[in-house]
């Protein structure tokens, strides 16, 4: 059963058992609120916003460090699927090179229409897996 | 909303694809689509939760068992009434307040307390209606906790067979056919110790809850769920919202049977159609039918009325000093800018003026000496040369 994004991120924003609240520390420019963050599936930043929510929206982007690559996990678009956990999820793996990788991820965010606006931050997410599987290899 | 717009949900196999009713297909019942209030989930819940409280006080004699008399003033003692008698330490020590050493506490707690909430018959049904509809979302689910990765579908709707089984290990076959042991499993693992002296008090441990089990008719399922971890089992007629919400928190995992399944529709009414079970009950409205903020603002109805957005590209500027910027000054007054180059024409006049001034007196004082002291070359050189 589909339901709007807007009506299940007022309640999942603040009872969930993936939120992580802190208290506030350093500077943070939150002014009394520490960092709301996220174990929740499918949200890419692991940062509480709706923007990055695997649980309220409806298309989601995650990448998940697999052998040797990454796994890119979206939600299925077909409205059937919605209310079926197990079936929800279109996941690919990736092992290819960065730039192929890359070009693959920006192909299914942004060319797709899927969830351009993660864009960026899959792009980022990508380049820091990247990084620590060469650091992992190295130290091998 | 019309039957036939609602998502039609398919009862699972549980390992006998030709169980009665497998692969049927159920149109949503209408209470699972209700509005989703956590606020009167939680309002509901927590008076709810009081109602099975015991009544715990103080002994109404407790601390008062004295004779005890204050001494009044003139003794240099306080004024608090002290145990009468001697002979033993326990005289003249004070009593009965609160703050005395065996006195009696600040307002003892009575057993006349309200320990029981009553809530409103309709608020009672709105809470469990909204609270079944969260039942329904696999986002909430989740968000309650519940591990529902390996489920076929939500709401989990199951063969009215298992209604008849009375084996445990039946149950846990019937589960794991689901995609629903998982979360027993998690249930399970979760069993601790409990924080805090209630490990003193009866509740030893504490541990998650694993899936609802709802069904029509008991013919063996409860005694065959009851002892898994987590498990728990309601009977379709009498809904506990203390067991779909439990925290308050919306989306508990419900595993339904066929036969508990149809009768929502009948117990809870149809939203056009009034409850059989419940007199003159109906479902609520929502507020809005459309909960879709994002669509809505982006449909063609509402875009087209829309003027253009006002863009303003304004930056402010930094202030610059005319009095020390010439540019800043000629915006403010065009005649300036003459008036800066008269007045370097007039500086660069009155320093040639000068200069020349200075020249003439120059060359006049130097004329001037030079015939004062004319004869006087002459005279030094012959004092000098003169032996």
């Amino acid at each position: 059963m589909s339901v709007s994004p807007d009506l299940l991120w007022p309640i999942v924003r603040d009872t969930s058992c993936f939120l992580q609240k802190r208290k506030q520390s350093g500077r943070s420019q939150m002014g009394k609120a520490g960092a709301r963050m996220t174990t929740e599936p499918n949200n890419l930043t692991g940062i509480n916003s709706f923007k990055y929510s695997g649980l309220a929206n409806a298309k989601t982007v995650d990448l998940i460090p697999a052998e040797g690559g990454v796994t890119l996990v979206t939600k299925s678009r077909k409205s059937d699927r919605v209310s079926k956990p197990k079936k929800m999820m279109n996941k690919v793996t990736l092992s290819k090179d960065f730039r192929r990788v890359a070009k693959i991820i920006v192909k299914e965010t942004t060319e797709n229409f899927y969830r351009a606006d993660l864009n960026k931050a899959a792009l980022a997410k990508w380049s820091l897996i990247y990084k620590s599987q060469k650091r992992a290899k190295k130290d091998e | 909303m019309p039957a036939a717009a609602r998502p039609q949900i398919s009862v699972r196999s549980v390992g006998d694809d030709k169980a009665d009713g497998v692969g049927a297909q159920i149109a949503l019942p209408r209470v699972l689509v209700s509005a989703i209030r956590s606020d009167i989930v939680h309002f509901v819940h927590s008076n709810m939760a009081k109602n099975s409280r015991q009544a715990y006080a103080v002994n109404e004699m407790a601390g008062m068992q004295h004779s005890a008399h204050s001494w009044g003033t003139g003794r240099a003692v306080s004024r608090i009434p002290r145990i009468s008698g001697s002979g033993t330490g326990r005289a003249a020590q004070g009593a009965f307040g609160n703050m005395c050493r065996q006195g009696r506490m600040f307002g003892p707690t009575k057993t006349f307390r309200k320990w029981h909430r009553k809530i409103n018959q309709n608020q009672r049904r709105y809470a469990v209606a909204s609270a079944l509809a969260a039942t329904a979302l696999p986002a909430l689910v989740q968000a309650r906790g519940h591990k529902i990765d390996e489920v076929p579908e939500v709401p989990l709707v199951v063969p009215s067979s298992v209604e008849s089984i009375s084996t445990t290990k039946a149950a846990i076959g019937v589960l794991q056919a689901v995609g629903a042991y998982q979360d027993v499993e998690k249930a399970a693992s979760s069993k601790k110790l409990r924080a805090g002296k209630g490990k003193m008090r009866n509740r030893r441990y504490t541990q998650r809850r694993g899936p609802l089990v709802v069904y029509n008719e008991d013919n063996g399922v409860v005694g065959a769920f009851r002892n898994l971890p987590g498990v728990e089992l309601c009977q379709v007629d009498r809904l506990n919202l203390l067991q779909l919400a439990p925290g308050g928190h919306l989306g508990r995992f419900v595993v339904w049977t066929k036969a508990a399944f149809d009768r929502l529709d009948e117990i809870w009414g149809t939203g056009r159609g009034v409850s059989k079970t419940k007199k003159n009950y109906k479902l609520p409205a929502p507020m809005m039918s459309n909960s879709d903020i994002t669509r809505i603002i982006n449909s063609d109805e509402v875009q087209s009325k829309l003027r253009a957005p006002v863009k303003s590209h304004f930056r402010a500027r930094r202030k610059k000093n005319p009095l020390r910027n010439l540019g800043a000054m000629v915006r403010l007054n065009p005649y300036a800018l003459s008036m800066r180059r008269a007045a370097l024409l007039a500086a660069d006049r009155r320093s040639k003026n000068k200069e020349s001034k200075i020249e003439a007196a120059r060359k006049a004082r130097t004329a001037a000496l030079k015939k004062k002291h004319a004869g006087q070359k002459k005279k030094n050189y012959a004092r000098i040369s003169r032996d």
